[in-house]
């Protein structure tokens, strides 16, 4: 008999919590009365650390006076699973950032995030033309979802004093990656600690696939694309095995950083996100440094910009979706935007105004490149990991089998075998 | 006489059930609050493993196909069930061996053994992020010392440890170890300070030598506490997947993907809540086998 | 002739206990290299910490980097949070599961083994499969953001449970028996007999919350919003930015943050060598 008790008991419980879990949240717009004070509540990472984030909130009160900023911070390491049980409790967050378009369009089909569409079309002040096609880019099922707050390009950073020591011609825009392997042979001198290696290649895969990325040969929602990553891997293992770069299970063992790599100018070319223009500008003083767009097999130029996205979004269940909007287009707009220029990071928004801070960048860092506004406003902009409803797990398997090939735990066509393999399983179950 | 029979049965009954809510006043505060805030969600969540649920949309019920697909498709779900077997059996053997030998080891009045007992529980209490990048760094395959001592031994290939599919898992484990036989010391040492002096005496006087003094009073000694030790480290090493997931990310490829760490992926990664229920559903399964058998070889070994 | 053998005997364990010394030491180097390195990290600039090889004393010690620490994030509010979760946890947890372990241990009620059997299971759940249900329940209840809703969370502990139980075994009945007679109660006997035969126990369990709510890192993470409520652990991890980890602040603050955890290993040091034997109560 109490047995039988104890199991009502918990079946009532349990569906009295799916009941509550699977409805519930309300309308989500609540509209103040008149001109009342309003909170909306933003949710992001690193607030503590990125002094820009306080300059941006703090203006866009100034030019807002109604409406206030509640800034809810979590660790940059856990963000996105932080917030999926965040919102699977439905949470009243107005303003949502997200690390990325995996993670974006995750919470996009758990229906945590609102589309933007209607209050883009009804606001003439918002012109999407500012985004270079960011906009539509960042579409799940027909609607758009997330105006960007920063994107960035990748390319190679080059220390031009070492270059300059060893009498070596610096990288140039459309090199090979024959090229751009013996340029980096070239520039590998010394032993043991004194070792300087011709380039870096940071653990991430996206520090492979986007040399192929950026010519649109590899896309990580088609599989059929993965084969064409083969000659991209051949040449960095080959890189490896000569000793022109670091070892990859050296570097994932240790979490070495790529920073500190070439701020010790441990190594003379680096391929990474734009993001890197900031940290060098700011912890860099001892030699001078310059850009040029990625290799690939073709040799094309610098047409196509290749980076990742940090989109903001309208959450699920806020109350103020008007004010969220507002303070969306300010940080997302002219105003935010020039005060990541500032700092070195390239904002979404785009505009000749955006342009001249970057261009201004060698007065205040004279150790910095001229004209890198070159690298950052172009025609096309290729998002690296494009929208897709299970891109979080394709991320996954590549990042697995990436390591794979990377420490030789299988053969490059095996291993991009296996990623075909398994994403093609994924997609279609 | 039937009468004052029916009378003590009368008076036996309610002694019982005095004594039952006793036992149970005993075990309110604890169950209430374990009933509550544990158990509810737990068994909502294994619900959860005949549905497709993405934390989001509604609830659907799906039957078993959650299962059909785990023992039928998912090719991981087998690499991690192997993979998690492998380190358990390795980890839950090595642990409990070290560190009941250590705990032997510090019961004896050995000069120095308070520094000892402190400096062996340390990585215990430091937090796992610092004491996993400083194995990772003694462990790189690179420049780590280790690998720098091997090679003046005139070993030429020393291992890649954690970047080589084949030495990332025993690396894994010698972390574990590592980290947590300070800690099971330490409830051993408890233990043994349960068992009498006086027993280890007269065992001494009737000319036991030390194995039998160990089998014959420490071992029986300390049956309840090996139990505890044994089924806590299979459950635990069972269910850990943060040491990877700091570590090595499962990798490479998936050579250190253990269950918890795809019920990890399953659900966060892959959204797919139900699954992940689903996978914890066998991964519990095994735990009640073994904890099944433990408890009645604990039966069977204790007189209690 | 006897001493000649006696000489030998000592000859030969002098010969063990270097060989034993040897190897404790061997240990305790391993054991402490963690804890040096942590040290060392914390006093390099950020581009030294992983530098080979290994530079164990740093050439020039950023001492500043434990300044830092206090000024970047408010690391006092957070030591103030977790101590306060920390001290209600763990006496909670000393309480609910030494009173429920006793009932398991040494007294007989229907459906006693059922209900321990389910305690151990909920061990092998992992809290990922059922955190997301949790939260939506808490949300429910309004407990979340708050401090209260992590210690009503964590105040039981069917680890705990299960550790006590398995001390309580090992004390003698009769022992009960006798104070029964003696006309004690149960609640008596869990005070008086069971909690000072089981200091060992009580000390075990004591670390084993204190250690496991001071470096929580997820249940925080998940649970607590609000600058001004967060613990030590988010702030500390508050030092990683999306792209670089400051890895040596990280360790400083990891080092500031072991300082309470040892001192309080080292406070419950003798109690875990003080059992049965040296209360002068014989099984």
């Amino acid at each position: 008999m109490k047995k039988h008790k104890i199991t009502a008991m918990i079946l009532a419980a349990t569906l009295s919590l799916s009941l509550l879990a699977s409805c519930g949240g309300g309308d989500g717009t609540t509209k103040p009365a008149g001109d009342e004070e309003v909170t909306i509540r933003v949710t992001l990472w690193d607030y503590s650390n990125l002094a820009y984030y306080k300059t941006i909130f703090d203006a866009f009160k100034v030019a807002n006076p109604k409406v206030n900023v509640d800034v809810v911070e979590f660790a940059a390491d856990e963000y996105d699973n932080t917030i999926v049980t965040q919102l699977a409790g439905k949470q009243d967050f107005d303003v949502v950032f997200t690390k990325g378009t995996p993670a974006l369009s995750a919470l996009i089909e758990q229906g945590h995030i609102l589309a933007l569409n209607d209050l883009i079309d009804n606001d003439t002040a918002f012109d999407k033309g500012k985004y270079l096609g960011l906009i539509d880019q960042l579409a799940l099922n027909d609607k758009t979802y997330g105006v960007p707050f920063r994107k960035d390009n990748n390319l190679i950073y080059y220390n031009k004093t070492l270059f300059d020591q060893a009498g070596v011609a610096y990288p140039e825009d459309g090199m090979t990656m024959e090229e751009y392997h013996a340029l980096a042979a070239k520039m590998t001198t010394g032993e043991g600690n004194d070792k300087v290696y011709g380039a870096h290649v940071h653990t991430w895969p996206s520090n492979v696939y986007n040399f192929a990325r950026r010519v649109e040969a590899f896309n990580f929602t088609d599989p059929s694309t993965y084969k064409n990553l083969i000659p991209y891997y051949e040449e960095v293992l080959a890189m490896q095995e000569e000793g022109v770069i670091q070892d990859y299970g050296s570097l994932s063992a240790s979490k070495i950083h790529y920073s500190g790599v070439m701020y010790n100018q441990q190594a003379a070319m680096l391929q990474i996100g734009t993001w890197f223009t900031n940290m060098l500008a700011e912890n860099v003083t001892d030699f001078d440094w310059g850009v040029c767009s990625l290799p690939n097999v073709d040799g094309a130029g610098n047409e196509n910009a290749i980076g990742a996205v940090t989109p903001v979004s309208i959450g699920g269940y806020g109350k103020y979706n008007d004010q969220a909007w507002e303070f969306i287009k300010y940080a997302c707009g002219e105003e935010g935007a020039a005060v990541l220029a500032g700092a070195g990071i390239v904002p979404g928004y785009s505009s000749d105004k955006i342009n001249a801070i970057f261009d201004d960048l060698p007065n205040t860092k004279p150790n910095a490149p001229e004209g890198l506004s070159k690298y950052l406003d172009l025609e096309k902009y290729v998002v690296e990991q494009p929208m897709h409803a299970k891109g979080k797990a394709i991320d996954t398997i590549i990042n697995e089998q990436h390591s794979a090939i990377m420490t030789k735990s299988v053969s490059v066509e095996e291993g991009v075998q296996g990623m075909f393999d398994r994403v093609t399983e994924l997609l279609n179950g | 006489m039937n009468n004052s029979a029916l009378v003590k049965k009368k008076h036996k009954a309610s002694l019982r059930r005095r004594k039952t809510l006793v036992a149970y006043s005993f075990i309110l505060p604890n169950l209430i609050d374990f009933f509550v805030f544990t158990f509810v969600p737990i068994v909502f969540s294994l619900i959860l493993s005949f549905t497709q649920w993405d934390a989001g949309n509604p609830i659907k019920f799906i039957g078993l196909d959650n299962f059909v697909e785990m023992f039928t498709k998912d090719k991981s779900f087998r690499i991690a069930l192997v993979n998690t077997l492998y380190y358990t059996v390795a980890t839950v053997p090595i642990t409990l061996v070290i560190s009941l030998a250590l705990a032997i080891l510090m019961n004896k009045q050995l000069r120095g053994r308070v520094f000892f007992r402190a400096v062996i529980f340390f990585p215990y209490v430091a937090s796992l992020v610092s004491i996993a990048v400083v194995w990772m760094a003694l462990f790189n395959p690179d420049r780590g010392p280790v690998n720098g001592i091997l090679m003046s031994l005139g070993i030429e290939n020393p291992p890649r440890w954690a970047a080589s599919s084949v030495w990332a898992m025993p690396t894994i484990i010698g972390l574990t170890v590592w980290k947590n036989m300070g800690y099971y010391m330490i409830v051993f040492l408890a233990a043994l300070q349960g068992v009498s002096g006086e027993l280890y005496e007269a065992a001494s006087l009737d000319g036991a030598n030390k194995w039998q003094q160990f089998r014959n009073v420490t071992w029986p000694g300390i049956t309840p506490t090996t139990f505890f030790v044994l089924l806590m480290l299979m459950v635990t090493t069972f269910k850990s997947y943060d040491i990877m997931y700091i570590t090595t990310q499962g990798g490479p490829g998936e050579a250190t993907k253990v269950l918890a760490y795809h019920i990890f992926n399953s659900a966060f990664v892959s959204s797919r809540f139900g699954y992940a229920s689903a996978v914890s559903i066998v991964l519990l399964a095994i735990v009640l086998v073994v904890t099944i058998f433990q408890f009645k070889g604990e039966k069977k070994f204790t007189n209690y | 002739m006897s001493n000649t053998l006696s000489a030998k005997k000592t000859a030969r364990t002098r010969a063990q206990y270097t060989v034993l010394y040897a190897l404790l030491i061997l240990v305790a180097i391993m054991m402490l290299i963690p804890f040096v390195w942590m040290i060392s990290a914390s006093l390099k600039l950020e581009k030294d910490v992983f530098a080979f090889p290994i530079q164990w004393i740093p050439v020039d010690p950023q001492w500043n980097n434990y300044n830092l620490i206090w000024t970047k994030v408010p690391l006092m509010t957070g030591f103030a949070n977790t101590a306060k979760l920390t001290f209600f946890t763990t006496i909670l947890q000393l309480l609910t599961s030494s009173f429920a372990a006793y009932a398991f241990a040494k007294l007989e009620f229907k459906g006693r083994d059922t209900i321990f059997m389910l305690y151990v299971m909920t061990i092998s759940v992992p809290w990922q499969v059922y955190m997301v249900p949790q939260y939506q329940m808490m949300t429910i209840f309004k407990l979340t953001n708050s401090h209260l809703g992590l210690i009503l969370m964590h105040a039981f502990t069917a680890f705990g449970v299960f550790l006590m139980r398995q001390f309580f075994l090992s004390i003698p009945t009769e022992l009960l028996e006798a104070a029964r007679i003696d006309g004690l109660s149960e609640y008596g006997i869990w005070f008086r007999i069971m909690l000072p035969l089981s200091k060992p126990a009580i000390a075990t369990l004591s670390i084993t919350s204190f250690v496991f709510e001071w470096n929580d890192f997820m249940g925080p993470l998940i649970y607590l919003s609000s600058t001004n409520k967060k613990t030590v652990q988010l702030m500390l991890r508050m030092f990683n930015t999306q792209y670089s980890s400051n890895y040596a602040q990280i360790m400083a603050a990891a080092a500031v943050a072991l300082v309470p955890v040892l001192l309080l290993f080292i406070f419950l040091q003798r109690y875990f060598v003080e059992g049965i034997a040296s209360t002068g109560i014989k099984g």
